[in-house]
């Protein structure tokens, strides 16, 4: 049981720390340029959370399977097989997780006065500097309370990763496929209650954290 | 210091049009609200950028649209102080203070520079230097903007509305820390306000703007004589 959840916690780390910074540099062009096709990059992005995670799954199979559009070409190139691998598990964490980090990273952005970001020029910092000394600072409560909630949201994914990464154990079986596998199994089911405990308190404790890091965030700025 | 300028862009209302040369000490620009002087200290920023135009500062060419020239508001060494002070929130007032002046270093030696204990000094700060903007009074915020577009080695300071929104006695406290600034530091400044009687007591050079078209320029006194002008410029 250890180590699926050990499974579980990896994977939604390393699909949150790869998240992040993505997401907050697509939220960024997004929030602060203009640009044709915006809308259309936006509606991609919020898509995995309005799809069901099955079919999230599916697309990824067909985009990343042995025969999909560019796992194939993965495959014959470089050898590099990703569907039904411990990857797969992280991509599709990864794509079920990246609108809710994106959505709170895009409020906090929204949320801070442009104005600041001139008052910086006008002070000598260049475009990078300004986000790293005054852009960064004033979103990370929203950016940490983001990648929480998608760290949460990716230990109680399912349908995409049964789908595109398979159920395999040790390799791929996440909490919630070991609660199903127990499930299927009669007699099993104390095991599944047992992983239910852990899921509910890692998903209580992701709520602790956000409201803390929430709270936090506005007692830095007085 | 020598600044010239010619400014042009389409605006809702109007189209903005000015042009004008100024020299030392304080310039003040006076118009009613929405004439367009915000809209020329952001061009002359760098903030915004005309339609067309030309600005040179101290013989250095900032913005020329015939050329393609147009210097980011980081590299025109040009001080701006908002009207909405604009401190950052997640620092503190020392912090705030400092922040320009890594960048300015790079550009001017440090013995041409006015200090951190100057500025404090000149601004009545060594109280609030560790506390964060929302903890301190409105007049404290005011003069922290001010220190810190100071800090920055600006060849011009520009400042939007220092006496918008604010009561009779902070309006007071601003104009005394202005005046003192005037006689201890030689840096030029740019002041816009919609009131005249407090720009009277900085300086008598005016420019006068209506509807993003310059009314005249020069001393406020040759204006005041002038029948009907100032009642149609704050209509």
């Amino acid at each position: 049981m250890m180590s699926t959840v050990l499974l579980s916690v990896k994977i939604g780390l390393i699909a949150a720390a790869i998240n992040i910074p993505i997401a907050v540099a697509a939220e960024y062009l997004l929030t602060r340029y203009a640009f044709r096709g915006r809308t259309l990059i936006d509606g991609i992005i919020n898509l995995p959370l309005v799809m069901p995670p099955v079919t999230t799954g599916y697309l990824l199979l067909i985009i990343l399977g042995k025969n999909g559009i560019i796992g194939s070409a993965l495959y014959s190139t470089f050898g590099i097989r990703i569907a039904f691998t411990g990857a797969a598990a992280v991509i599709a964490a990864m794509v079920v997780s990246f609108p809710l980090i994106a959505r709170s990273v895009k409020i906090s952005l929204e949320m801070v006065d442009r104005k600041l970001e001139d008052a910086a020029m006008t002070m000598g910092a260049g475009r990078m500097s300004v986000f790293l000394r005054v852009t960064l600072p004033l979103i990370l409560p929203g950016l940490l309370n983001g990648a929480v909630l998608g760290f949460a949201r990716s230990l109680g994914e399912f349908g995409a990763t049964i789908t595109f990464a398979g159920n395999i154990d040790g390799i791929t079986r996440t909490i919630p496929l070991s609660v199903y596998s127990f499930l299927q199994i009669p007699g099993r089911e104390a095991g599944a209650a047992k992983l239910v405990a852990v899921s509910v308190l890692i998903s209580f404790g992701a709520i602790f954290l956000s409201s803390t890091i929430n709270s936090k965030g506005k007692k830095h700025e007085s | 210091m020598s600044l010239d300028f010619r400014l042009e862009l389409p605006m809702r209302s109007f189209d903005f049009n000015i042009e004008g040369k100024y020299e030392n000490g304080i310039t003040a620009v006076f118009g009613p609200s929405g004439a367009g002087k915000t809209s020329l200290l952001k061009m002359l920023a760098g903030l915004v950028k005309p339609g067309n135009g030309f600005i040179q500062l101290n013989g250095r060419i900032l913005t020329d649209s015939e050329k393609g020239i147009f210097v980011p508001p980081q590299k025109r060494a040009i001080g701006f102080v908002f009207q909405e002070k604009l401190l950052f929130p997640h620092m503190t007032v020392k912090q705030n203070l400092t922040f320009g002046m890594r960048y300015a270093r790079k550009r001017c030696p440090a013995d041409k520079m006015i200090s951190l204990s100057e500025v404090v000094e000149l601004l009545d700060l060594p109280e609030v230097l560790d506390s964060k903007p929302a903890a301190i009074s409105g007049g404290e915020q005011q003069r922290t903007a001010l220190g810190r577009a100071l800090l920055c080695a600006p060849e011009l300071i520009l400042l939007d509305e220092p006496f918008n929104a604010v009561d009779c006695r902070l309006r007071d406290n601003i104009l005394t820390y202005l005046t003192k600034l005037k006689e201890r530091v030689d840096i030029p400044m740019i002041v816009v306000s919609h009131d005249l009687p407090d720009l009277q007591k900085l300086t008598d050079t005016v420019q006068l703007i209506r509807d993003g078209q310059s009314e005249g320029y020069g001393k406020i006194e040759d204006y005041l004589i002038r029948p009907g002008l100032f009642p149609r410029i704050r209509a």
